[in-house]
């Protein structure tokens, strides 16, 4: 059938032009590359790398399964949109060229090939096509369909909070929104006529729009399609469905082994792909501690990035608990991003540290452990005695580096973004820790702990005090009595999120009483309100964090909160109604004493390891 | 509604500190009802754990046996052990209720709960609760009253002790924005009084502010610096560790020279503050006495200075220290204040054509 | 260059005038952190300061050099910190020391 075609220019405007839009920007992007692979990319893109990229993105592009892991309606959603879409593409190609014997057409011809082509049969084949090319339409009709009701009621999709999107981005979605029912009803309308057509645009064209008087809405539906595909192609460049090509281009090059910059770069590089493969799909917002109060969450923040605009704050408020990172269906660096931005934030701060005393000159003195309390760790005496109390009841040496005068561990520079400035600090405490010998380092802060292990060259394990005490409660060298109290158990996340230790503290909390289960907890627990990593938020506004995760903690009625870290600690214990306990603490209150004879000496006499 | 007369009073009181006593007995004076309940299983409030009183060192139990001696002559009914959780406003009368037993009928209702110390635990950098020679203000009355020891060894001639001011008060970390008010007088009284138990004690007072706004306040502490050698040093402490041979190793900062401060001591003191000890919980009808959460405030009333009533309960007053941190005098001028107006307002209640006075 | 003698001599002015208007450096690092105005000078910060124990950090002093104008004083004296936050931990009025130190020591570089 011979029609005229002047109605895709519209639709092959807006793709030639998304195309060159796109061209640009990722050459622009890639254009640091060299610098941080050179001369190995070649290599690597013939590797099984780009293998298991291409099943990441299969994975993750199309069936979203991280999203629908954790919530299955979302994910549902968000796989509809992009699987139907993906089979529309894909289908078309594969009806053309069965229908024309032609692999090669032009760009709109597949798009629109039922306008073109409304009554080629092509037998029991070509009726697969035309039910398959149903099927697709159906998916994402669905997935609009959720995408809407997410829009009026949230509740339904099991999510308390949507992102609120930028003006352009408004428009892209109404465009999106508006691509598959303006489909719909084109080929609706054109099977009508003509007769034919699949399960649902076939059957819609012949109850509704047989009618010759529907032949005059033919073409300008198709001219509406066209024009609404097009605009769609023209903003999205610059909305955040840039996240739907920019995701796959992000996923193979992690897989080829580019990190992202340390330094903010939201135009360079893997950063600028991490940027803008954020979907602002909202994974981020429900799991924020500060959601509600503060309107930091990454969503916002990477838009924020993406237009320049108010990032600073953002990026210095944020508390970096990490929990956004880890719901992150993009696994999108955000932290590094926040102590990126905060870096250039403060790009004129000076710090000298020359200053540092140099402690490796003392004697060479040996126990079985050092123990660093940390910066915190004159404030939280309790937590220290507690710790030492134990040690002692496991017969076990120790040297207590910081029971003095201190350097602080580093990470809170560096969580400042001044990894530069960390590195001095790095050094001169690993000067002192290795002055001594000994089996290992142990740390009641678990801020420490993650600088100690990721960051510094040290040759002796290093253990937070409730792995160690877990063990030696495992190899029945501490003994507590089971007792009727209640916990519930407050996840630091630097020792859980980041440190990846959850069961350690549950077990040992087990062994003391009974431990509830709470709301938010693991990997979802919320944020005690006051970490090294937000510079600026007011106190104000951390005590109320402070008071929404004391509410879900205090919930199931415990007797005592518990948590590991003595920064959480001091900020649940100065606002709870009820006391709030280090592990040690509680492990030592239930203890079960075999002082009398356990020999204990400040000098080791035995190393371990 | 049917009132058992032996449980119908003009004024119910709910407290039997100083300032409950108190208004009991000025308003029992002018020939009204009054009954007052008490939590503890004895009256007397904090004042009944004092040993003496700044400015002028007068025996805390000789005035509470003064009060005692007046609410026995007027035969005021002081119920102890009996704690009021709530109110109940109904037709015009108010059910002190303890859960769901009524436990009297009153007019009007006098809320004298007074104040809480607060738990200088949750300061756990000076390790209160941790080590035995951090001691509370408090628990140096008990000292004094001769109900504990000193924590040191008794054979020390000169102990060295420290006194920190400002514990949990005007510390918004805490949730506690005022002042406390007194400890300041109470801190310098202390002093003299360890001084005066060793006299070759070394003494200090790590202040914030000194606050002596009393009569006589500030006499006191010149009196503390040159009789007694008092060393007051501003600067807030910072933290306690143990230190040799049992005493207690503290940092601070001396602000006015701008040098760290490094010291051994035998005794600490912390200054706890005062805190409210009820929130109240209003809805129409009914008021609940709560525990106090995270910065919840003292009891507010309408009208400051003119009027003591509860804001928006008629009926409903407060007196004394749960309105905020009040020295002796002053809760005793306003306890008068108080049982003036609740006078009135049973008057006008019980003889409608009562002009007021 | 040897001064004229005029038979006395006279060294700079030590006394402040406190009337002299915050220069807009100043302004801006209040304005980057306007919890400084809710220092009351109580000393915790420098009692429990990491750096203090090496340096002559010590941050309620930094503040009262920055509010009485002294930027250079100020932020020399906090180059030193290594922003541990322990001063934030038990300032009472909840001031967000180490961001202050951050915009206050940065005064001086951006001065280099």
């Amino acid at each position: 059938m011979e029609r005229s075609a002047v109605f895709v220019i519209p639709f092959m405007a807006g793709f030639v032009f998304a195309l060159t839009v796109l061209a640009v920007r990722y050459l622009w992007w890639l254009r640091g590359l060299r610098k941080q692979a050179p001369g190995k990319l070649p290599a690597v893109l013939f590797s099984h790398k780009t293998l298991s990229a291409i099943n990441e993105i299969f994975n993750e592009a199309i069936l979203h399964r991280r999203i629908l892991k954790r919530n299955r309606r979302m994910g549902f959603m968000h796989m509809s949109l992009a699987v139907g879409w993906g089979m529309m593409i894909l289908g078309g190609k594969f009806e053309t060229w069965f229908h024309t014997g032609r692999f090669f057409h032009d760009t709109w011809y597949a798009v629109f090939f039922r306008y073109f082509e409304p009554q080629v049969v092509g037998g029991l084949a070509g009726a697969f096509w035309l039910h398959y090319m149903d099927l697709g339409l159906l998916v994402v009709l669905s997935g609009v369909t959720l995408a809407v009701i997410k829009r009026i009621k949230k509740k339904v999709l099991g999510i308390k909070n949507t992102t609120r999107h930028s003006r352009v981005n408004r428009l892209a979605l109404t465009f999106l929104w508006l691509v598959f029912p303006l489909r719909l009803l084109a080929e609706a309308v054109t099977f009508g006529q003509y007769g034919g057509g699949g399960f649902l645009t076939g059957t819609l064209g012949k109850l509704c729009f047989t009618s010759p008087m529907c032949a005059v809405v033919e073409l300008p539906l198709w001219w509406a399609y066209s024009l609404v595909l097009g605009a769609f192609f023209v903003v999205l460049p610059f909305s955040r469905y840039l996240h739907i090509p920019t995701e796959m281009v992000l996923i193979l090059l992690r897989h080829w082994g580019l990190r992202a910059s340390t330094e903010l770069k939201p135009e360079e590089g893997l950063q600028a792909f991490e940027v803008h493969a954020c979907s602002a799909c909202g994974m981020c917002l429900d799991v924020c501690p500060a959601i509600g109060q503060q309107p930091f969450q990454a969503a916002y923040f990477m838009q924020a990035i993406r237009s320049g605009k108010g990032w600073e704050k953002m990026a210095t408020d944020c508390l970096s608990c990490g929990a956004c990172e880890n719901a992150c269906p993009v696994n999108i660096g955000i932290e590094n991003m926040r102590v990126a931005a905060r870096g250039k934030v403060h790009q004129d701060y000076m710090a000298k540290h020359d200053y540092l005393p140099t402690l490796s000159t003392r004697e060479r003195r040996s126990a079985n452990i050092l123990l660093f309390t940390g910066c915190m760790g004159r404030l939280k005496p309790g937590i220290t005695e507690a710790v030492k109390q134990l040690l002692e009841e496991a017969g076990l040496s120790w040297v207590h580096l910081d029971e003095k005068d201190s350097i602080c561990c580093g990470r809170p520079m560096a969580l400042a973004g001044r990894t530069d400035q960390a590195a001095t600090m790095r050094a001169a405490n690993e000067a002192l820790i290795g002055s001594y010998r000994a089996g290992m380092l142990v740390t009641t802060c678990p801020i420490c702990l993650n600088q100690f292990r990721n960051e510094y060259k040290l040759n002796i394990p290093v253990v937070h005090h409730s792995e160690l005490l877990w063990q030696l409660m495992s190899e029945g060298r501490i003994k507590t009595e089971t007792g009727l109290e209640c916990f519930s158990y407050h996840d630091p996340c630097e020792l859980g999120r980041k440190g990846g230790h959850y069961n350690e503290p549950r077990e040992l909390l087990s062994a003391c009483g009974n431990l509830l289960p709470v709301d938010r907890e693991k990997s979802e627990s919320l944020c005690c309100g006051n970490t090294p990593g937000s510079l600026s938020l007011s106190l104000k506004d951390r005590q109320n964090i402070t008071a929404a995760t004391l509410k879900v903690l205090e919930a199931p009625h415990p007797d005592k909160i518990v948590t590991a870290c003595p920064l959480c600690q001091h900020n649940l214990s100065r606002q709870s109604k009820v006391p709030v306990k280090d592990i040690a603490e509680v492990l030592a209150g239930v203890l079960i004493s075999t002082s009398t004879q356990a020999h204990y000496t400040h000098e080791a006499e035995t190393i371990e390891a | 509604m049917n009132i058992p007369q032996d449980k119908k009073y003009d004024v119910v009181i709910i407290g039997g500190g100083f300032s409950g006593l108190s208004t009991a007995v000025v308003l029992a004076e002018r020939g009204i009802s009054v009954a007052v309940f008490e939590k503890d299983e004895k009256p007397g409030g904090h004042l009944s754990r004092w040993h003496h009183l700044f400015p002028h060192g007068q025996e805390a139990s000789e005035l509470l046996g003064e009060l005692y001696s007046k609410v026995k002559h007027l035969d005021i009914p002081v119920f102890t052990g009996r704690k009021i959780t709530g109110i109940r406003l109904l037709s015009g009368v108010n059910m002190l209720m303890d859960g769901d037993e009524v436990l009297a009928y009153a007019m009007a209702v006098v809320l004298a709960a007074g104040f809480r110390l607060f738990d200088a635990q949750r300061k756990e950098e000076y390790g209160y609760g941790l080590y035995p020679s951090v001691l509370t203000a408090a628990e140096v009355e008990a000292v004094f009253r001769k109900e504990r020891p000193w924590p040191f060894d008794s054979s020390c001639e000169q102990p060295r002790i420290a006194f920190v001011h400002c514990v949990g008060s005007r510390d918004l970390k805490c949730g506690v924005a005022h002042c406390s008010k007194l400890c300041c007088i109470t801190a310098v009284k202390q002093a003299i009084a360890v001084k005066q138990a060793f006299p070759k004690s070394q003494v200090w007072c790590f202040y914030m502010d000194l606050r002596m706004h009393g009569l006589e306040y500030e006499e006191l502490y010149r009196r503390a610096q040159v009789e007694y050698g008092v060393r007051f040093i501003r600067g807030r402490l910072s933290e306690a560790s143990p230190g040799q041979g049992g005493t207690l190793h503290v940092k601070a900062e001396d602000t006015l020279l701008g040098k760290p401060i490094r010291m051994q001591l035998d005794m600490l003191v912390l200054m706890a503050g005062m805190v409210p000890a009820v929130d109240l919980q209003r809805s129409i009808g009914k008021i609940v006495l709560e525990e106090p959460s995270f910065g919840s405030g003292f009891i507010s009333v309408t009208g400051y200075p003119l009027s003591v009533q509860v804001a928006g309960h008629p009926g409903i007053y407060a007196v004394g220290t749960c309105k905020g941190p009040a020295v002796l005098p002053e809760v005793m001028a306003d306890a008068c204040a108080v049982a003036r107006e609740v006078e009135n307002y049973v008057k006008s209640i019980k003889e409608p054509q009562y002009v007021q006075a | 260059m040897s001064r004229p003698d005029f038979g006395f001599s006279w060294s700079g002015a030590r006394a402040l005038d406190p009337s002299q208007p915050l220069s807009s450096e100043v302004q801006k690092v209040l304005d980057g952190e306007p919890g400084l105005l809710d220092c009351i000078s109580c000393g915790q910060c420098a009692a429990v300061c990491t750096a203090g124990a090496y340096t002559s950090m010590s941050f309620y002093r930094v503040v009262l050099h920055l509010l009485r104008g002294e930027t250079k004083e100020a932020s020399m004296m906090s180059h030193g910190c290594m922003l541990c936050g322990k001063c934030r931990m038990t300032c009472p009025r909840g001031v967000n020391i180490h961001n202050a130190v951050m915009l206050i020591s940065a005064l001086m570089h951006t001065k280099a």
